[in-house]
C-alpha cells in the first residue's frame, strides 16, 4: 500500500502535466506523509542530492557540446564525413549518419544533433533529390548514437542514479561499440534502400581539398582526445575532463575557428543554464523520490515481481526492455533513468547482469523513445526542421527501427559488446 | 500595481539568470584550474572543489526557476493537450497550485534547514556556514512562488505551441 500511495501519486501528478520533476518532489511529500516521517527529510535529500561533484559533468559536457555544436563544428563534421562516404550512391544518407557518429564524440544530445546536423543535412538531401521523409528519417535515427557515443552526460546521469556505484569512465568506454554498431547499421539500411530507389551518388574530393577539410575538423575532434585520454590515462576525473574540454573547445571556436561572435557568447551560457537547471532539479527530487522508494521496500517489491515472473537474466532482459521501450515513448530519457534505476539496480546482481551493460542498454532502449511519438523530442525537432507532420514520419520510420531493435538485442544479449572494450582499456 | 509586479518579476528572472550564468563560468573555469595547480604548480589548492560544488547547488536552483517561468521544465503533456476551453484551464489551474505548494513547502522546511546548520561550518571553508549551502533551497522556493503568482495573473497557464527554435538547443536529451 505505501508503494501504491508514492507511485500512484507521482502518476497522477505527471499525468495531470505538473513537471516531472516538481512530480517527484510531490510524490516525495505525499509519501513521506503517508508514512509518518519528519518532511523536512524530503527538503534535505533533495538539497544534498545536488551536493555531489561528479554532478558538475553534466553542465560541462552540455556546455561543451554546445559551443563546439554552435561553433561552427557541425558543418566541418559533415564535410569531415563526406570525405569518407560522400561519393558513395545514397553518400547524403550515409554522411548524415556518420556526421552523427562524430557530433556524438563532441556532445551527447540527440536533440542538438537533430538541431545541428539536421538543419544543414536534410535541406541538402531535399535539394539532391532524396525525400523530404527519408531525409528527416536518416537524421533522427542516426541522432541516437550521441547518446551512446562518450561524453553522454546521460551515462553520468545513470551513473548518479545508481548511486555512484557505476564508474562514468566504463560506461563512456562501454557505449564506443554500441554507438558504432548502431551507425553501420543504420548505413546498412540506407545502402540498401539507396540502391532500391536509385538514389544519387555524390562527388569524389580532392586530396587537397580532403586534407584541408581533415585539418580543420582535427581541432574540434581533439575534444574528445581530451576527455577519453585524460579519464583513460588518470590525469583527469571525468568532472575534470570535461571542464577541460569546455576551455579546450571555447578556445577553438573563438580563436581558431573564429565562427562565433563575443556578443553571442551570454545567449550561449544561458542556453546551457536552462538546459541545467531542467536536469539539476530532476536530480535533486529524484534524490528524494528514490530515498522514499528505499523506504518503502519499492526495490525490494519489483524484485519479488520479476522474480516471479522471469526465471533467468535473458527473460528478465527481455520483460525490462519491453516495458522500457513502452515507457519510454511516454516520458524522456533523463527522468526515465532517473526514476527507473534505482528499482532495477538491487536486482541485477541477483541476475548477474554487469550495471554498465545495464547502464547502456537502458540507455539505447529509451534513446529510442525519442523518435516515438505521443513524447519524442527529437522527433519533434526532426519534424520542425523537415516541415513534415510527426504523423507522416511516425509511419515511414518504420523500417529504421529493424536495424535500431536488431542492435539493441545484440547489445542485450552480448554482454561483451558493451563491455569487452572498458575492461581491455580500464580493466 | 499589476504591470509594478509583472516588471519585478522580469528583474528578477534576469538577475537569477545572471547568477546562474555567472556560478557556471566561474565553475568551468575554477576546475580546469584546480587540475592547473594539480599538475603544473605541483601544488594542489583544496578550495576548487567544494566552491564549485556550492556555486552548482546556487546555479541548478537558479536555473530550475528560470525553467519554470519560461515553461522549459519537463512535463507529460498527453492530457493538457486533449483538453480544451474551461477544462483546461482547470487542469491549469490545478498544475499551478501543485507548483505553489511545492514551492512553499522548498520554503517553509528550507528555512528550517538553513536555520538546524547555521552554526555548523564546511569543513573545507571554516568561515562558510553550511547553512549559506542550503540557502538556495528557500530562495528558490520563494521566488518561484512569485512566479507562480505572476502566471496565474497573467493566465499563461500552458506554454505556447511548440516552438522549434526553442527546442533546437534547450533540451536534456
Amino acid at each position: 500500500m505505501d508503494a501504491l500511495v508514492l507511485i500512484g501519486s507521482f502518476t497522477v501528478f505527471c499525468l495531470i502535466g505538473v513537471p516531472v520533476a516538481y512530480a517527484l518532489g510531490l510524490a516525495s511529500i505525499v509519501g513521506a506523509f503517508w508514512m509518518g516521517l519528519p518532511l523536512e527529510v524530503i527538503t534535505l535529500k533533495t538539497s544534498d542530492g545536488m551536493d555531489d561533484f561528479s554532478l558538475l559533468a553534466i553542465p560541462f559536457f552540455i556546455l561543451a557540446g554546445a559551443i563546439m555544436a554552435e561553433g561552427g563544428m557541425a558543418g566541418r563534421i559533415i564535410d569531415l564525413a563526406k570525405i569518407f562516404v560522400g561519393f558513395i550512391r545514397g553518400g547524403l544518407a550515409l554522411v548524415n549518419i556518420l556526421a552523427s557518429t562524430m557530433f556524438g564524440c563532441l556532445s551527447g544530445s540527440s536533440v542538438a544533433d537533430t538541431a545541428s546536423i539536421g538543419s544543414v543535412m536534410i535541406p541538402q538531401m531535399i535539394k539532391a533529390g532524396y525525400p523530404r521523409l527519408f531525409a528527416v528519417n536518416v537524421t533522427i535515427s542516426g541522432a541516437l548514437q550521441p547518446l551512446l557515443i562518450p561524453p553522454s552526460h546521460n551515462m553520468v546521469i545513470y551513473s548518479i542514479a545508481a548511486g555512484g556505484s557505476v564508474s562514468v569512465a566504463h560506461l563512456f568506454i562501454g557505449g564506443i561499440i554500441p554507438g558504432l554498431l548502431l551507425g553501420v547499421s543504420l548505413m546498412a539500411l540506407c545502402l540498401i534502400i539507396a540502391y532500391r530507389n536509385n538514389f544519387p551518388k555524390g562527388e569524389k574530393m580532392s586530396l587537397a581539398q580532403a586534407g584541408r577539410i581533415a585539418v580543420e575538423a582535427i581541432w574540434g575532434l581533439v575534444t574528445v582526445i581530451i576527455i577519453l585520454g585524460g579519464i583513460l590515462s588518470g590525469i583527469f576525473t571525468p568532472t575534470e575532463s570535461a571542464a577541460v574540454a569546455c576551455v579546450w573547445a571555447f578556445l577553438v571556436t573563438m580563436f581558431v575557428y573564429r565562427s562565433y561572435k563575443w556578443r553571442e557568447l551570454p545567449a550561449l551560457i544561458g542556453r546551457v543554464v536552462r538546459t541545467t537547471g531542467i536536469v539539476m532539479i530532476m536530480i535533486g527530487f529524484s534524490v528524494a523520490f528514490g530515498y522514499m522508494m528505499a523506504i518503502m521496500r519499492v526495490p525490494a517489491l519489483a524484485s519479488e515481481f520479476f522474480g516471479a515472473v522471469a526465471s533467468d537474466k535473458y527473460t528478465f532482459l527481455l520483460y525490462v526492455n519491453i516495458l522500457l521501450l513502452v515507457l519510454g515513448t511516454f516520458m524522456d530519457l533523463a527522468p526515465m533513468l532517473l526514476i527507473c534505476t534505482p528499482v532495477f539496480m538491487p536486482m541485477l546482481a541477483k541476475y548477474g547482469i554487469d550495471p554498465v551493460h545495464f547502464g547502456i542498454i537502458m540507455i539505447f532502449n529509451l534513446g529510442i523513445g525519442l523518435i516515438t511519438p505521443p513524447v519524442g523530442p527529437t522527433l519533434a525537432v526532426g519534424c520542425a526542421i523537415g516541415k513534415v507532420t510527426m504523423g507522416q514520419v511516425s509511419r515511414s520510420i518504420m523500417v529504421f527501427y529493424i536495424p535500431m531493435i536488431i542492435v539493441l538485442l545484440l547489445v542485450t544479449y552480448i554482454p561483451a559488446l558493451t563491455l569487452w572494450l572498458p575492461k581491455l582499456l580500464l580493466g | 500595481m499589476r504591470a509594478a509586479y509583472f516588471v519585478a518579476m522580469d528583474a528578477i528572472h534576469h538577475a537569477c539568470l545572471f547568477i546562474a550564468g555567472l556560478s557556471l563560468v566561474i565553475i568551468t573555469l575554477i576546475i580546469p584550474w584546480g587540475v592547473f595547480t594539480r599538475y603544473v604548480l605541483n601544488s594542489a589548492s583544496s578550495w576548487p572543489e567544494p566552491m564549485a560544488v556550492l556555486l552548482m547547488i546556487v546555479l541548478s536552483f537558479l536555473s530550475a526557476l528560470i525553467c519554470y517561468r519560461e515553461h522549459l521544465h519537463i512535463s507529460v503533456m498527453t492530457l493538457p493537450n486533449m483538453l480544451e476551453g474551461r477544462a483546461r484551464t482547470a487542469l491549469g489551474l490545478v498544475i499551478e497550485a501543485c507548483m505553489l505548494f511545492a514551492n512553499v513547502f522548498l520554503l517553509w522546511f528550507g528555512i528550517k534547514l538553513v536555520q538546524i546548520t547555521w552554526n555548523q561550518s564546511i569543513a573545507e571553508f571554516p568561515v562558510v556556514s553550511v547553512g549559506v549551502s542550503y540557502l538556495p533551497v528557500p530562495i528558490a522556493g520563494f521566488i518561484t512562488a512569485l512566479f507562480v503568482i505572476e502566471r496565474l495573473l497573467k493566465g499563461n497557464l500552458f506554454p505556447d505551441p511548440f516552438d522549434a527554435d526553442a527546442q533546437d538547443t534547450i533540451s536534456t536529451e
